[in-house]
């Protein structure tokens, strides 16, 4: 029981250790992505390659002055990054980054919570990062941030509904909610090949959770400034930013658990191992690595899909957000349940 | 087991959240300026509340939301058990069809009603 709780924490302190890490690596990426993407040099002189330069941000994020505004409500206006991190950050619990490992005679799930509720809970967790929005806007008690809260969380509500439709695709699939048990049934076949149209919508609806653009009209800078965290500055505007981007790599790894086979192997990696010499056998120590090794490749690559997207397409205007997710996005879903069910049925798939 | 790792999961993340917000407010310099405290408005002194009326079509949304999101919620136990009892009770798929089938009216009701439309 004991050992069980210690190997508990030390998981939680790995993974959100790996998860804040992630953060400025992620701002790193960006940014020299966005420079090479428009053929700029971007942050290249604090350390090699301007890779120190969010270590830098971060320090002098830390030192800033954080001021709360006369006419902020005093106590919920700090309340609201938190409100905002805390959802972000726990969300990942769920997720599997690898099978199991056998350490010194002891199996070690390489998930943090092996819950049989793992859908829900990510959907239910991924949700609620709402209310750090629309209480960041509307505790600013500034127009900018009040308008760009409520714009906000009209476009999360919305693509959420489309969300959670593209998610009974591979629900039905699967028979199950557990994340550990999906990606297991996905040994043969990665779910994409079953569920393209549930991936397809669920990846524009993942880009709309996470205001990412070109779904990032609350922060449409030339109309609402920088909206909800106008008036936010220091830690307290870090916090939003790492909400984010924590926000970012769990829908990366989402999307890769549900329709890319998780940490299955990636096709070609055991020849690659073997030609280095690693041994891969049940339940070695080589093949627990491949397969966090294939779990982060899978994730990293949606990360560079999000930034690759961010610096490609232009804005959508607000009435074509909400026709896109109400009209287009939501139909599609429902058709896909029914084309999903009935594939079952008559027992196509 | 599990309940407790999400437990000591929001547990890390919180003290990180909070220790790193007072951190921040300890070590961050601290001179106030009635200026600097001011509501941003582009540079002019700001005017009226900012929690005016705003556009109904929110409002409207949100409802729209919470009716499409139960209606999800519904769907998931049904997606949950289709693939095991699918084949003792071919009913399964006839219920399902026609709950999403009254959903599918009342959706193009409020389409063709233009509450769907944003200007």
């Amino acid at each position: 029981m004991f050992l069980d709780l210690l190997i508990t924490a030390v998981k939680v302190v790995v993974v959100m250790s790996a998860l804040l890490t992630m953060v400025p690596i992620l701002v790193w990426v960006e940014r020299r992505g966005s420079a090479f993407i428009q053929d700029r040099l971007g942050p290249n002189r604090v350390g090699p390659l301007g890779l120190l330069q969010p270590v830098a941000d971060a320090v002098k994020f830390i030192f800033k002055e954080d001021p709360i505004p006369f006419h902020a409500h005093p106590w919920l206006f700090p309340l609201a990054p938190l409100l905002s991190f805390l959802p972000a950050a726990i969300t990942f619990a769920a997720i599997p980054f690898g099978d199991t490992l056998d350490f010194f005679g002891k199996t070690i799930v390489l998930q943090i919570a092996d819950l049989n509720i793992g859908i829900l809970y990510i959907v239910a967790f991924g949700s609620l990062g709402i209310y750090g929005v629309l209480i960041a806007g509307w505790s600013s008690n500034n127009k900018y941030s009040t308008l760009g809260a409520l714009r906000s969380s009209a476009q999360m509500i919305s693509y959420e509904i489309a969300l959670g439709i593209s998610l009974i695709g591979p629900i039905l699939m699967y028979g199950t909610f557990s994340l550990r048990q999906i990606v297991l049934e996905q040994h043969h076949l990665w779910g994409i090949v079953t569920q393209p149209f549930a991936f397809l919508i669920f990846l524009v609806a993942a880009f709309a959770e996470c205001n990412r653009l070109p779904f990032d009209l609350p922060e449409g800078e030339a109309e609402l400034v920088a909206g909800y965290h106008t008036e936010y500055g220091s830690m307290k505007f870090a916090f939003f930013f790492m909400a984010e981007y924590l926000h970012l790599v769990t829908m990366s790894a989402l999307i890769s658990t549900l329709f890319f086979g998780g940490w299955q192997l990636i096709p070609g990696l055991t020849s690659v191992a073997e030609w280095c010499g690693i041994a891969i056998f049940p339940t070695s120590l080589g093949l627990s690595l491949l397969q966090v090794l294939s779990f982060c490749l899978k994730t990293a690559f949606f990360i560079w899909f999000f930034v690759w997207i961010r610096w490609t397409f232009p804005r959508f205007r607000y009435d074509q957000l909400m026709a896109f997710g109400w009209k287009i996005l939501i139909p599609l879903g429902l058709l896909n349940v029914l084309v999903t069910s009935l594939a079952l049925y008559f027992k196509w798939i | 087991m599990n309940h407790m790792a999400v437990l000591m999961m929001f547990g890390f993340a919180f003290l990180i959240g909070v220790g790193m917000l007072l951190m921040s407010a300890f070590l961050g310099r601290v001179k106030p300026d009635p200026k600097k405290l001011s509501i941003y408005e582009c540079g002019v002194p700001s005017s009226g509340t900012p929690h005016d009326r705003f556009s109904v079509k929110f409002y409207l949304f949100a409802i729209f939301f919470l009716i499409f999101d139960i209606e999800v919620v519904f769907l998931y136990p049904w997606a949950f058990i289709f693939k095991h009892q699918i084949a003792q009770s071919p009913v399964l798929i006839v219920e399902m069809f026609l709950f999403i089938g009254i959903l599918i009216v009342g959706y193009l009701y409020i389409w063709k009603k233009g509450a769907l439309r944003w200007d």
